[in-house]
This record gives structure tokens, sequence and C-alpha cells, in this order.
């Protein structure tokens, strides 16, 4: 055999062998070439072949990565539902997301505030301790006067503020006619109308009518004034006793009737 | 050489075939134990089965021509190699080491030819040059002699650029051509 090919090898470094080393290259690649005796052919070649079934066999793995996705989504969708549902309690949530998640919440059993009640500071009022409503045109309750915390007919303004009595659902610094709540800011209603969507015209005198009670009909559920008539074609009886206790549309009627004294 | 067969070879091979995988061994396995003896190998054969089972492992992702294909084939081997040496925990400047004392030679294994060729070279004087260089020159000189490989396949193999790899062959072949000459002057002086 002529292992290396010297020339080529020459002209690759660019030295002249010498004659010994050219020779002796020569002996080390015979002698390395040498091939290995038959027991370890077959041995080699059995090895190989058992490494190609292995190799051969598919292998299929079931849906690890999708798995893990999976989990991976699912634990992203309990943790946002928890804070969209945390955030919609404490009502730190536009008012329509707020709506939506009342929305659906409400579905499921969960009670949660809508936009309007969640913009209400007194909305957290229990409504279990409060009395039902009592039949009349104001829809006082007996003695709920007594039992309220809130400024004398005078609530949703800023602290500090000193409100006309009666006004209620204003914005900080605005005036409005007494007995008129539930407004947009700016909006000016008929003098004892309440519930009135922007825009809208009331009867006067009709504030929050709960069934039974004086008053020409309208959409709105006992006790939920001050929502849209869609919102408040929803609320439950019992979610109306609860809101008519704490909204303010119900608070300057109270005024106007004059069971509760304003403040100041 | 396989030649013009090696596409489908390969490719039997890689589906399992038996045929195709013993064409491959026999083909290549001169080339690649002698490396490993050259370089000194411990326990050659089993490093050899080592290669093999590796490249089984992973002869499905190789593309590309016989020449290609050895060189891929070397790559496995040289880095077998390191493993091997690594295990025992010495250096491959250490791996002619045994044998080469003119004391030593009756305690090698010489129970093939392979033993016996690579011991008589050993004890000529051409090993024992090749001793004295150091694991880079030992390398790119074993694989472009024993190998047959290109520079540039060598280059691939121990990972280097080809002009380092020219640099290292040019200097072992010096540095073999001036151990050649003086293990020729002593064994002309040691002669009776």
């Amino acid at each position: 055999m002529s292992y290396p090919n010297h020339e080529s090898l020459e002209s690759e470094v660019g030295l002249d062998l010498s004659a010994p080393l050219r020779s002796g290259l020569a002996d080390v690649a015979d002698a390395a070439r040498q091939p290995p005796e038959e027991t370890v052919v077959a041995a080699h070649l059995a090895a190989m072949l058992a490494a190609a079934n292995e190799t051969s066999e598919p292998v299929v793995v079931v849906g690890h990565r999708s798995r893990r996705r999976g989990l991976v989504v699912g634990i992203a969708a309990v943790t946002g539902i928890v804070l969209l549902a945390g955030l919609s309690g404490a009502g730190a949530l536009p008012a329509p997301v707020q709506d939506a998640v009342a929305d659906v919440l409400e579905v499921v059993g969960i009670d949660l505030p809508s936009s309007d009640a969640s913009t209400d500071p007194d909305s957290t009022t229990t409504p279990a301790s409060l009395p039902p409503l009592s039949p009349g045109p104001a829809n006082i309750a007996p003695g709920e006067a007594g039992a309220s915390t809130r400024a004398p007919g005078n609530s949703g303004g800023a602290p500090g503020q000193v409100g006309v009595p009666g006004n209620s659902g204003g914005a900080p610094g605005q005036v409005g006619a007494p007995g008129n709540s539930g407004g947009a800011p700016g909006q000016v209603g008929a003098p004892g109308n309440s519930a009135a969507a922007p825009g809208q015209v009331g009867k006067p005198g009709n504030s929050a009518a709960a069934p039974g009670q004086e008053g020409a009909p309208t959409t709105v559920a006992p006790g939920a004034s001050g929502r849209a008539p869609v919102r408040a074609e929803k609320v439950s009886p019992n979610q109306a006793a609860k809101t008519s206790t704490t909204s303010s549309a119900a608070r300057p009627a109270r005024a106007a009737a004059g069971a509760v004294p304003p403040r100041g | 050489m396989i030649g013009g067969r090696f596409p489908g070879v390969l490719a039997d091979a890689a589906r399992g075939d038996a045929v195709a995988i013993e064409a491959l061994y026999r083909d290549t396995v001169p080339i690649v134990r002698g490396y490993l003896a050259a370089q000194g190998a411990p326990e050659v054969d089993d490093v050899v089965s080592d290669v093999y089972v590796s490249m089984m492992g992973s002869i499905h992702r190789f593309e590309g021509d016989e020449h290609s294909f050895r060189s891929w084939l070397l790559t496995i081997a040289h880095r077998r190699l390191t493993d091997a040496f690594r295990k025992l925990g010495r250096r491959k400047e250490d791996a002619w080491s045994f044998g080469v004392g003119p004391g030593e030679v009756d305690v090698i294994d010489i129970t093939d030819i392979e033993s016996v060729a690579l011991t008589r070279l050993r004890t000529s004087g051409v090993m024992r040059a090749i001793d004295g260089l150091t694991e880079d020159q030992r390398a790119v000189l074993l694989l472009r002699v024993v190998a047959d490989l290109t520079i540039r396949d060598i280059a691939d193999v121990v990972g280097k650029p080809e002009t380092a790899v020219k640099a290292l062959l040019r200097r072992a072949l010096a540095s073999l051509d001036r151990a050649m000459s003086i293990e020729g002057g002593d064994d002309e002086l040691s002669e009776p």
C-alpha cells in the first residue's frame, strides 16, 4: 500500500520528507489499518444492530409539550379569573368591564356590584341589616334615617363638600336641583325625578317606586333607581332591596320628604 | 470505498438493514480502528464498538457523501478516544508511554497482528518519534497518514482552522524528520 500519498502530503505542508520518514509513515499506516478479528467483528456488528433496532423503533412521546402548555394556560386562566373577580368585587374595573363581569358571575350565583353601584362609595352597606321599604311616595323605610351613617340626604359628594340638602350623585362641586339625583354631571332633571338616564325625563315624583307603591309604572325594579332600564330589569328583588338601601337615587326623595333632617 | 452504491447503502443502514450496516462497518473499520490503535487507545476494540454504536444512533441524521461520512465517523472516533482517556485519568500525551522503553516491550499484550506490527514499529523508532509529538500534532498526523483525510476534513474533526491544521502537520513532520534522523544514527551506533 502507499499510505500516505507522499506527494500530496509534501505539497500540502511544503516540506520534502526524507526517505526514512516516508517509509516509516507508510509502515505506521499499514500496521494500524489491520482489520479486527472476526470474533470482534461479530461482536461489533451485533452491538450495531442492537443500536439500530433501538433507534428505529418509533418513540412516541405523548404530549409532554402540549400537557405543559395546557397546564400553563389553565393556571393563567384561573389567575386571570381570580384577579378579575377580585378587582370587580373591589369595584376597581372600568364600568363596561365591571358590568360584564358582574353579569357573567351573576349567572353562576356570585353577586358583584355593577358599575353604578361600585362607583357609589356607600354601596358596601349591608342590605340584610336594613328593613324593607315601606310604601310611600319617597320610599323611605321606617326608621331608616336613623340607621344611616351618611349625611342626611346628601351623598356622592367629595369630602368636605357641602351640598344642597337632598342632592346626591353629582360631581364634586356640582350643584343640582334639590331632590334631583342620579343624573349625569351637569344634567338637570325635574325636581323629585330620579333614576333618569342621561337625557331621560321622568315623571316628577316618580322615583324608585316599588311594586305597590304610588307612582307611575316604570321599568325600574324596586329600589333600583339610578340604573339604566336594561340593567334594572335583571335585578332580583333581593338585589333591589339591597340596592335600594344604598342607592343614592332614593335619598333625594327621602330628603325631599323630610324624613331625614339635612346635614348642617 | 463503497463508491456509487454509498447513498443506497447509507439509507439502508439508517433503516436498520443488517447487510448495509455490515458493508459500512467493514469499509470503514480499518481506518477507525487504525487511528484509535495508533493513538494508543485503551481497550481499542471497546472504543471501536462505542464509535459504531454512536454512529448507529445518529446515522439517520447524517447527510453527505462517502467522503464526508468518513470524516464524520472519525470525528466520533476522536471524541470517543478523548472520553476513553478521560476515563482512565490520563492524558493522550501518555498514550505511547507503555512499551516504549527497551525493557518494557515484553509486557505488551501482543495477541493480534496489529499489536505485533505496532510494537515492532514502536521499537523501530517511528512510533517513538510520534510519541514525542504533542497531542494535537499526533492527532493531525495520524488523521492524515492513517485515516487519509484531507486538511479540511482534519480541521472538521479536531475543530481547528485549516491553517492551524496545516501548521500542526508541518511541525509534526519536521519533528519526526529530526527524530528519525537521530534514531537512525542511534540505531546504527547501537548495532553490534
